[in-house]
């Protein structure tokens, strides 16, 4: 899993500490172009592709950039929904398959994590930080 | 005490799904980014082998700005893919970008990627100093240093 001789993520290609570089462009192990294995994991990418953009990431970007607050809550969101399919026993939109048990624990986590931490940036953009 | 577990564990989740692996390895070039471009496209259009596309412009102006240039060099017995991002900074009337490679990838083989640690990042760095930024600096009678 993940970019072409690792480190290998937290969950599936995205998710967890990745390459410096766009990540629609990014290769996998087989030299093709990595892609999302579910839900979940195009939320992480759509995010890795904002902080990239936004030229940030780490500790000072996860912490002090307000200006991807967005992006934050966006990937809290998008894991709230996977959470909602997977107690309305829906199919994840990627595999058309039954969420994962794996998946739907990083959803909760990214839930609980990013809906906090964009939570909290929104404040700062409200006081001008 | 708990609750400093908590702002760890919650630090540490969000700082990783954030992070990025460090460059490969980096240099500094004594110029502008647009001097550097110029010298690398005059560089390339001599070697038919070589090829060089800026893939992306990011950053904010709080952040800074960086381009990401794709360098392709087609050869005997391997193709490779090289990534690299450029910063350019100020200090004075200094104006200086550093390169990072952030990608090393040899297609035929499949090897090489993204952090120093990847299977046969060796040789192809060592090929990129020797084939790229050796001779770059040579014909355009630039200086590019290594940083580390």
């Amino acid at each position: 899993m993940g970019a072409v001789n690792g480190p290998v993520p937290w969950y599936g290609n995205f998710l967890g500490p990745g390459p410096n570089g766009n990540p629609y462009n990014l290769r996998g192990y087989d030299g093709k172009i990595l892609k999302p294995i579910d839900m979940m994991d195009a939320a992480a990418q759509r995010h890795d592709y904002a902080y990239y953009l936004a030229h940030t990431g780490g500790v000072k970007g996860a912490l002090f950039d307000d200006a991807v607050g967005a992006a934050d809550r966006a990937l809290a969101g998008a894991a709230f929904d996977v959470q909602v399919l997977f107690n309305q026993h829906m199919p994840d939109p990627i595999t058309h398959q039954p969420i994962s048990a794996a998946e739907e624990i990083w959803a909760q986590r990214v839930t609980i994590g990013f809906g906090l931490l964009g939570g909290l940036k929104e404040i700062g953009n409200l006081m001008g930080r | 005490m708990g609750l400093v577990i908590i702002i760890s564990c919650f630090v540490h989740f969000v700082s990783g799904v954030s992070a990025t692996y460090p460059a490969i390895k980096k240099y500094e070039y004594s110029g502008s980014f647009k001097q550097l471009m110029s010298n690398i496209r005059n560089y390339t259009s001599i070697d038919s082998n070589l090829s060089v596309k800026i893939t992306d412009k990011v950053g904010t102006k709080k952040n800074g700005y960086a381009t990401y240039v794709s360098i392709d060099i087609k050869g005997n017995p391997s193709d490779i893919e090289y990534s690299i991002e450029c910063e350019e900074s100020n200090s004075g009337k200094l104006t200086k970008t550093t390169i990072s490679l952030v990608e090393a990838y040899d297609k035929t083989h499949n090897t090489g990627g993204y952090n120093k640690e990847a299977k046969g990042i060796k040789p192809l760095v060592n090929n990129f100093d020797i084939n790229f930024i050796t001779p770059l600096g040579n014909t355009q009678n630039i200086k590019i240093t290594p940083l580390e």
